[in-house]
């Protein structure tokens, strides 16, 4: 499909026509901030764009903070279990920053790795993704020191980009030229000037961005940052930045990129579920073991768990950095513990020892 | 076999009745109730008692946990003042819970659906009279259901919850 | 401002330096426009790292508990009052720790950030822009630190609470629906336990698993037990800082239970300031405490 544009003031048509069939979801702000939600009403009052990304992550789309996982019956006298399948009804999401359309495929990588989570299949294989590229950075983005790129998100089916009056329009996949016949009514023709005008917004963007302190594209770069987060030579660095942490969990509730969950049983009399919701390595009893012990004691040792599992650990695993740069964890932290500063400090740390 | 559904719930097949948590002292309301039961006065059937040694025992945490299992009204009843079993418990009582009604009247739920009263292990006909007054009253006010509070709001999220 | 701040960084570079302390908790320029990071000091020329401003609205007291003594803590007047509940807990000895004080002219409110000038970031905030927590302020001034830094006018409550009128005015119904879908919002979290200096249980009773008072399902019977029961276990406590509304990363109504409680409190039981003799409201009783809450009490025959 060619490159279509879309006027400003007919996106919420087009929005309702592209999502027939499915549910609508799209940044939304009401008084508990901005989030991913349905419109409440129908002159799509509550439509945000003026923010870059919405507080609260599209997350939840493809994994809610609690689901059951299955039930129980006959207690005490032949359990039975009955799984229960997420209902999911198939799903528009529009509005999804290029951060957060990575942040979506990365989730994707890891619910799929080894045994893939159906809960995690169902929910996503029900989703379209229409992707809002940025041509503004908020003071906490930091995305393109993540190498997400702006032009082709990762994992969306439709593109838009917002130019001057106008959005231009672009199919990345099948499903997503597909699903843009339903609307094509509300599309005229774009060319090349359009094109241009998209390139030279998103260069200004990265131009816009503090300067990146290390190059995410370059494998050895990559490795080599991953390498100083644990070494005992770093501990005092981590001690230090850590030390306001209170342990919340706020960073890692927020984060587009983590999935840890607990799972739990909760029932009356012969009848329980089995439920798994959202947990966090930030919080005292995450990693304490039965025994009595605990891994990381310290809530230093929990901050470099969450911060080394963004920058090391999962380049070791999969070869890239499971940080996205959404800036989410910096702005929410009720004590403003910074990643950007542990990255500097890391990427720094990472060229000494290359060059001794 | 899978079920498709967002949550176990219980599906009522037979019509509704008001569901009590009744949080009884033992040295006094429950004694009580005991002789109102012998007695054989006539009484709702409708209140569930939770047996505990005396009113200053009671964490507003039990009556929480009774609203989030489904309770529609949940009842604390104690010693008067000056008879506790353990000399002032009920005192405790009298001012947390004093607190802690007013704080569910602030948020919102009906005071009928919360009551807290006096009532020694003589006094059968008070307990059957509470019992049965605040039955009905509950059965007027009827089921409490969080989501219905909130109305359409619950619909509104990303994950359709 | 400007001019406390120096006094503050003079005061904590003596302190270091003389080695009265090993440790000085005050407040730092944050990474982004409107905030402070907490800093901890354990060198004097790291003194000039201290900021005194209108954002330095944490409360630093959350921080006290298990130091090693002797350290320093900067302390507006709610922090002072949250120190001085924990050491009626027991949670520390007074003379392990020195309180600098700084007369508070009040915080702004930093949920507007965007509506105000970087003057007004840095100057005494007029009434307007205050926190709603601030308006409400009845101890700006921290009687009782070891030395209490700046001046500023003692200020009165203002008349009607900003948080509790516009909630008052509605009918029950409205009450209720307005925090029901607020907190089918809360993420359970835990932010708000954690920036209160006054939340340390080792496990709160949201974590505890036996028995699991609280499952962790995020849905709205769980969270309203989590909501209704951290603010009892708050109540006679709370300082009334706003760490918690601000720490909190989807804006529900915290400030509305602790207000509506203490506000309870002070009407049925007197006002406990964690100064005074008598033990805190819910450890003690009289006799003639209000039965308004117990519904007829009934009495009839012989006992």
């Amino acid at each position: 499909m060619q490159p279509a544009l879309l006027p400003k003031e007919r996106l919420l048509p087009f929005l309702r026509d592209l999502a027939t069939g499915r549910r609508l979801i799209v940044p939304v702000r009401d008084e508990r901030g901005t989030r991913f939600g349905a419109l409440p009403d129908e002159a799509g009052a509550a439509l945000v764009l003026d923010v870059v990304n919405t507080d609260e992550s599209p997350k939840e789309a493809v994994f809610p903070q609690w689901e059951p996982l299955f039930d129980l019956r006959d207690l005490g006298v032949a359990p039975e279990v009955e799984p229960v399948a997420p209902e999911v009804q198939p799903w528009l999401l529009f509005g999804v920053r290029p951060c957060d359309c990575r942040a979506l495929v990365l989730l994707a990588q890891l619910f799929e790795a080894d045994t893939p989570d159906p809960y995690h299949s169902i929910r996503r294989r029900a989703g379209i993704i229409v992707a809002l590229t940025c041509v503004q950075s908020s003071p906490t983005c930091f995305c393109t020191w993540m190498g997400v790129p702006l032009d082709r998100p990762e994992g969306a089916d439709i593109l838009l980009t917002p130019l001057d009056d106008a959005y231009l329009v672009e199919a990345l996949t099948e499903q997503g030229q597909k699903q843009l016949a339903a609307a094509a009514g509300h599309l005229q023709e774009a060319d090349d000037k359009h094109l241009q005008a998209k390139q030279a917004a998103l260069e200004a963007l990265r131009a816009a961005q503090p300067a990146p302190p290390f190059d995410a594209s370059d494998e050895a770069s990559l490795h080599s940052l991953a390498e100083v987060v644990m070494p005992e030579e770093q501990e005092p660095f981590w001690q230090a930045i850590a030390r306001a942490c209170i342990g919340c969990g706020v960073c890692t509730l927020g984060c587009p990129t983590c999935t840890c969950f607990d799972v739990n049983d909760d029932g009356i009399g012969e009848h329980a579920e089995r439920y798994r919701c959202w947990d966090s390595c930030q919080f005292k009893f995450y990693a304490l073991e039965a025994s009595g012990h605990d891994p990381r004691p310290e809530q230093w040792e929990r901050q470099r768990n969450r911060i080394g599992h963004k920058l090391s650990f999962s380049v070791d695993r999969f070869g890239q950095l499971t940080c996205v740069g959404c800036g989410r964890c910096v702005r929410q932290c009720p004590v403003n513990i910074d990643i950007r500063e542990a990255i500097r400090h890391l990427a720094t740390a990472a060229s000494r020892a290359k060059t001794p | 076999m899978t079920k498709t559904t967002t949550s176990a719930t219980q599906t009522a097949t037979t019509p509704w009745e008001p569901k009590i948590v009744g949080i009884l002292c033992y040295w006094c309301t429950y004694a009580g109730a005991d002789l109102a039961g012998s007695s054989r006065l006539k009484q709702a059937p409708n209140v569930r008692v939770v047996r505990v040694p005396c009113s200053g025992r009671i964490d507003p945490l039990f009556v929480l946990r009774a609203f989030a299992r489904g309770a529609d009204a949940v009842l604390v009843s104690g010693c008067h003042p000056g008879d506790c079993h353990y000399s002032k418990g009920n005192y405790y009582c009298r001012r947390r819970l004093s607190v802690f009604k007013r704080l569910l009247e602030f948020i919102g739920i009906p005071k009928e659906r919360f009551r807290v009263h006096w009532i020694s292990a003589a006094e059968g006909q008070q307990f059957a009279q509470v019992v049965n007054t605040m039955t009905e009253e509950v059965r007027r006010l009827g089921p409490f259901r969080w989501q219905e509070a909130a109305g359409a709001a619950a619909q509104q999220g990303i994950a359709g919850r | 401002m400007e001019e406390t701040q120096q006094q503050l960084r003079e005061t904590a570079k003596r302190l270091l330096a003389e080695g009265q302390v090993n440790l000085v908790i005050g407040w730092r320029e944050g990474t982004m426009r409107g905030r402070v990071q907490p800093a901890f000091l354990t060198q004097p020329d790291e003194a000039q790292q201290l900021v005194w401003s209108p954002l330095c609205n944490l409360n630093l007291a959350k921080y006290v508990r298990g130091l090693p003594p002797r350290a320093a803590v900067v302390v507006k007047g709610c922090d002072l009052r949250a120190v001085q509940v924990l050491l009626r807990e027991h949670q520390l000895k007074r003379e392990d720790l020195y309180c600098i004080g700084v007369a508070c002219p009040g915080m702004v409110d930093v949920s507007r950030l965007d509506e105000l000038t970087d003057d007004q970031l840095r100057s005494q905030p007029a009434d307007e822009l205050l926190d709603p927590h601030c308006l409400m302020c009845e101890a700006n001034i921290p009687d009782g630190a070891d030395v209490i830094l700046g001046e500023v006018p003692r200020r009165q409550p203002a008349a009607q609470d900003p948080t509790l009128a516009p909630l008052l005015a509605r009918a029950p119904e409205q009450r209720l629906g307005h925090f029901v879908q607020a907190w089918e919002r809360c993420l359970r979290c835990s932010a708000c336990i954690k920036s209160c200096p006054l939340c340390y249980c080792t496990t709160c009773f949201a974590e505890q698993i036996k028995p699991q008072w609280v499952p962790r399902r995020v849905r709205i019977q769980e969270n309203q037990m989590f909501q209704l029961g951290r603010a009892m276990h708050l109540a006679g406590r709370c300082v009334g800082c706003g760490d918690c509304q601000r720490a909190c990363p989807v804006n529900l109504p915290l400030r509305a239970l602790n207000a509506r409680i203490a506000a309870d409190i002070a009407e049925l039981f007197g006002r406990w300031e964690p100064t005074d003799e008598e033990l805190p409201t819910f450890l003690r009783y009289e006799q003639d405490d209000t039965e308004a809450a117990i519904e007829g009490a009934v009495k009839a025959g012989p006992r």
